[in-house]
């Protein structure tokens, strides 16, 4: 980290609690003030589904996420870092066959990364545009029997450098590349998802790896994610309007390769992570809600990356 | 009062619409409806035909239950299009129709009400005394209409061959 003026901790605690009670609330509301239509709500929050729209439906995906890391010593320096980061996204999704979908995420969020250094702290604040991502979906293989319903897909994704990756911390320094939001990088994921739904159960798998374009300042290092979700209905859906609700548990497994910054690895990034999910899903009528938490089981994540502590996730889900 | 009159006219109109039609309803099973957006979603596909003038989906078994704008027949390749689209199976598809009997090549047969589109039936192994009395009634001629609800066979229904339905109810009106 650069140079910094390190401030009394009391001095900066309260406005910062005010913009998280502010952000994630607004988050929600704006998820929830989205347009009502048919919801595909019935997925989990983390991982892919190999579900597909159908020939020229449309589905406008609110999101909201607010994430928490624990504090941890940057590179096992004197100086403890916490990030804090708030999401709300917006994903449209096209059906062009009933087999295709294509997918534009517009993520926005505010970040902020608070320094503890002898008592004192700094914080540094950080909002803007992320990293848009356009997809494509082919849902190869679809098999239908009275009792379930099983499908399998090939799921793709192009990251693009969107949003600010120089980002200056209070002092108007360069915050290192590493930590920045925004990477600045061309990337690339693919992968395979496959789900079982019966009237009652509803099973996701899906395994994605990524890689990013490098560059001589900096380059993310490979991830390899596996999500696997199970869901239960409470109730049998036996009328067309009926609220369905469904409880859900899942296991997230991210496995993330070295960093390169300024044509150097960094010996202390990479790791994996394996979390625990639980969510509540609603749909009733033309809406349908997702509320979920993820927290962390193991970690085994290097020093310069932030361990999470929890990650919350509310979704809204349309389509037309 | 005007409005009233003219709202009422409109009522009369619509009812007697209704109470013609040839193709009373159409309902189509659709497998893999497992959740509320699929269904709603079916719903929309359904909407989507020009056809269609009213669409209920019923769930266990899953199906989309469609009122024919008009009372026009429907061609089944269209509904099982509709279905596809969605992402969904289509299964069977059951008319309820109303006509006049009468012979196709030696079959006994429907004709629409005020349509030249006839229809072939067959009994269904489950149900043979409805397509007996319709036989029957055939043979005595003093059938002025006759309501059938039948499964549509699915080899014969396309090309100008007459769909076939294998009769599950009939009622018949001297």
């Amino acid at each position: 980290m650069k140079t910094t003026h390190w401030k009394e901790e009391t001095r900066t605690q309260h406005s910062h609690r005010l913009s998280a009670c502010f952000l994630l609330p607004a988050t929600l509301l704006f998820s929830a003030l989205a347009p009502g239509s048919p919801a595909r709500a019935e997925e989990p929050l983390w991982g892919k589904s190999a579900s597909t729209l159908g020939k020229g439906f449309f589905n406008v995906n609110t999101e909201g996420r607010m994430m928490e890391s624990r504090p941890y010593n940057h590179h096992g320096g004197p100086v403890s870092l916490t990030i804090k980061r708030m999401e709300a996204g917006l994903m449209l999704e096209y059906g062009l066959q009933p087999d295709v979908d294509l997918s534009l995420s517009l993520p926005y969020f505010s970040e902020t990364i608070e320094q503890r250094f002898n008592g004192q702290m700094n914080r540094d604040e950080m909002a803007g545009m992320g990293e848009m991502e356009i997809g494509a979906k082919w849902r190869f293989n679809q098999s239908i029997s009275d009792s379930h319903k099983d499908e399998f897909a090939l799921i793709t994704g192009l990251k693009l450098p969107t949003g600010d990756s120089r980002m200056r911390d209070s002092d108007g320094s360069l915050i290192d590349p590493h930590l920045q939001p925004n990477s600045g990088n061309l990337g690339g994921r693919i992968g395979l998802a496959a789900n079982r739904h019966s009237a009652l159960y509803r099973h996701w798998l899906s395994v994605m790896v990524g890689a990013e374009a490098g560059s001589t300042r900096y380059q993310r290092g490979s991830t390899l994610e596996v999500d696997a979700s199970s869901g239960r209905r409470v109730r049998r859906l036996t009328r067309h309007n009926q609220t369905d609700w469904m409880g859900l548990v899942g296991l997230h497994y991210r496995l993330m390769g070295k960093e390169r910054e300024n044509g150097r690895a960094l010996s202390d990034s990479g790791g994996s992570l394996l979390a625990a999910e639980v969510s509540l899903l609603s749909s009733s009528g033309t809406r349908g809600l997702r509320l979920g938490v993820l927290f962390p089981l193991t970690s085994n994540l290097g020093q310069s990356d932030a361990p999470l502590k929890q990650e919350i996730q509310a979704s809204f889900r349309a389509s037309f | 009062m005007k409005w009233l009159t003219i709202a009422a006219l409109l009522g009369i109109l619509g009812f007697q619409s209704a109470a013609g039609a040839q193709v009373k309803s159409i309902t189509i099973n659709a497998g893999g409806v497992f959740c509320m957006s699929c269904s709603h979603r079916l719903e929309k596909a359904m909407q989507r035909l020009e056809c269609a003038d009213q669409i209920k989906i019923k769930m266990e078994p899953n199906r989309a239950e469609l009122t024919p704008r008009g009372g026009k027949w429907v061609a089944a390749d269209r509904l099982r299009a509709a279905v596809k689209t969605a992402g969904f199976k289509p299964g069977a598809i059951r008319y309820t129709i109303d006509g006049k009997l009468t012979q196709w090549q030696g079959q006994t047969a429907l004709q629409l009400q005020g349509s030249e589109q006839l229809v072939v039936l067959q009994p269904r192994g489950e149900a043979p005394q409805a397509f007996d009395r319709i036989r029957d009634a055939l043979g005595r001629g003093d059938a002025a209409s006759v309501e059938i609800e039948g499964l549509l066979a699915e080899e014969k229904s396309k090309g100008k061959t007459p769909p076939v339905l294998q009769v599950v109810r009939a009622e018949i009106s001297p």
